[in-house]
């Protein structure tokens, strides 16, 4: 059976079904992220003060589609009742019925919110091998996923906890002045999100989003756990069979840093596009 | 009814336990300047914020521009944002929005609240950088503007959506003289056109020579309300009068 193997070991090594999954999507989708933010405005009704459920979820809609639809709807439900909530402070204490009403939007929005945090937490705080574990093996009897969905749906979960903080902080990081500035030209809470909050909270998550998409393509060699073959087990395969670790191994290493260099260039580029038109106009500033 | 733009009835507002606003009754016709002046901590800045729904207040009422806030019904989201869009907000900080040039600063909500056609929020927003001195600054950032000019840009900003009254909150505080000139000059020439603006300054040579009326706050009251020359120089409270020989 070595011909096989062998025959198979460029495809594996290049065009390896979890590689094409890091590489060429993992960074659209992330920016695409941006684009989907509409359903965040709870951020902006904070002022993105403090941490919130709704940012935490809004990372996750860039990196798992699968998720996108549910979050989506959950989103909607919960600008509704935040926006249900906000009214009940101000309200009369006189209403009954509106009163209850209002209330149970607001213990829903905790739900919301204590729901996001459990998840963050739960994820973040736990080793992304066990969730692999969990996912594949421990739903089989209930769920059975592909070792592939696991392996993706595994990473995603995890890596969204961490990506979901990054952009909860950059949000956080923009004075409320801004948020007031919008509001007082009669923005809506998601048009102050997306047309001024957001382009400025991107800028300061670029960094930490690029580590974490590095940390991600590099991750995936942990997925070999649950049976899927990618770059670095196929890596072991092929070291077995030709009784050789060091070939396969410095190609195998090559063929990472093949993937996340450019990934590094590109979001450097990106990072000084960003900020470039300030220091060029700065150059061309009257003194 | 007759002319008035803003009718704000026994306005009260509460932080905590401490009264903020002490129950403010005031009107502002179509076209007059009124310049607020007062102690520091005399409530001006609330009050100025109360009109456009930036802050909320305990009792009273405000009319302003063809729409009513009342204390006991806050208003939802939709009608606060129409309000706004008809009552322009100039800052102390300026907060333009650092990620864009001069002039998308200007013409961001003329196109995203007024879906307005590019053309048309172009040609105004340049027109209003020329107005306020910054022709040909359109693709400047913020960051590269001096404080200055980065107030004019933001009063060109909420000229932009044409609005019914203008507030402006201590525009000039955050400037050195020179620049503060540029931007009084700026308000003298908008003072002069048909707005209605309220201004919150400390600029008392400004506020007599601009201003239609001159209202005085002191420990969130509205002592007093008349002509500059009348409230300057013959001012009946005794508040007033020490604040004027103060200043």
């Amino acid at each position: 059976m070595i011909h096989p193997l062998r025959l198979q070991a460029p495809c594996g090594l290049l065009g390896g079904p979890l590689q094409v999954e890091e590489d060429s999507r993992a960074r659209p989708r992330i920016r695409s992220a941006y684009g989907r933010l509409p359903f965040a405005h709870r951020a902006f009704a904070l002022a993105g003060r403090e941490a919130n459920a709704q940012e935490r979820l809004v990372a996750d809609f860039g990196i798992r589609r699968q998720l996108q639809k549910a979050l989506r709807a959950l989103a909607r439900f919960r600008e509704i009742s935040s926006g249900l909530h906000d009214g009940a402070r101000q309200t009369n204490e006189r209403n009954g019925v509106v009163r209850s009403i209002l209330r149970r939007a607001a213990q829903q929005r905790q739900c919301f919110r204590g729901a996001a945090h459990g998840y963050i937490e739960a994820f973040r705080g736990t080793p992304v091998l066990l969730q692999l574990y969990l996912l594949y093996y421990g739903l089989a009897p209930i769920v059975h996923l592909s070792a592939l969905s696991a392996a993706i749906l595994g990473l995603g979960l995890n890596y969204a906890a961490y990506e979901a903080e990054v952009h909860r902080a950059a949000i956080a990081a923009i004075p409320a002045s801004q948020t007031e500035a919008a509001a007082a030209l009669g923005m809506s809470r998601l048009q102050g999100l997306r047309l001024v909050l957001l382009p400025q909270a991107l800028r300061t998550a670029l960094p930490a989003m690029t580590n974490d998409l590095i940390s991600l393509l590099k991750d995936s060699s942990l997925v070999s756990v649950i049976t899927v073959v990618e770059l670095t087990k196929q890596m072991t395969i092929t070291a077995v069979d030709v009784r050789s670790w060091a070939l396969p191994g410095i190609t195998c290493a090559a063929l990472y840093f093949a993937m996340s260099y450019p990934l590094a260039r590109v979001a450097a580029r990106l990072e000084a596009k960003l900020f470039q038109t300030e220091s060029l106009e700065l150059q061309g500033a009257p003194a | 009814m007759s002319d008035a733009i803003i009718r704000v009835e026994s306005l009260r507002k509460f932080h905590g336990k401490r009264e903020i606003l002490r129950g403010i009754d005031a009107e502002v016709r179509r076209g007059e300047t009124i310049a607020i002046v007062g102690p520091s901590g005399g409530g001006k800045s609330t009050f100025l914020r109360c009109l456009n729904g930036l802050t909320s207040f305990d009792s009273g009422t405000v009319s302003i521009a063809g729409m009513r806030l009342e204390a006991a019904t806050p208003p939802d989201a939709p009608s606060l944002r129409a309000l706004r869009a008809r009552v322009g907000m100039v800052f102390q900080g300026f907060h333009l929005f650092p990620h864009l040039t001069a002039l998308e600063n200007i013409c961001l909500a003329p196109r995203h609240v007024r879906h307005e056609s590019p053309e048309t929020f172009q040609a105004r927003g340049r027109a209003l950088l020329a107005r306020v001195g910054l022709a040909g600054r359109e693709r400047a950032r913020p960051m590269s503007l001096s404080g200055g000019e980065q107030q004019r840009v933001a009063i060109a900003r909420a000229l932009a959506m044409e609005p019914e009254v203008l507030l402006l909150d201590e525009p000039t505080s955050a400037l050195d003289p020179q620049m503060r000139g540029e931007v009084l000059a700026v308000l003298r020439d908008l003072a002069r056109g048909n707005s209605t603006m309220l201004v919150v300054t400390h600029e008392m040579g400004f506020a007599r020579a601009v201003a239609s009326r001159i209202w005085v706050f002191d420990d969130g009251r509205l002592v007093e309300d008349g002509p500059p020359a009348e409230v300057c120089e013959r001012p009946r409270s005794e508040r007033a009068r020490a604040f004027f020989a103060a200043g």
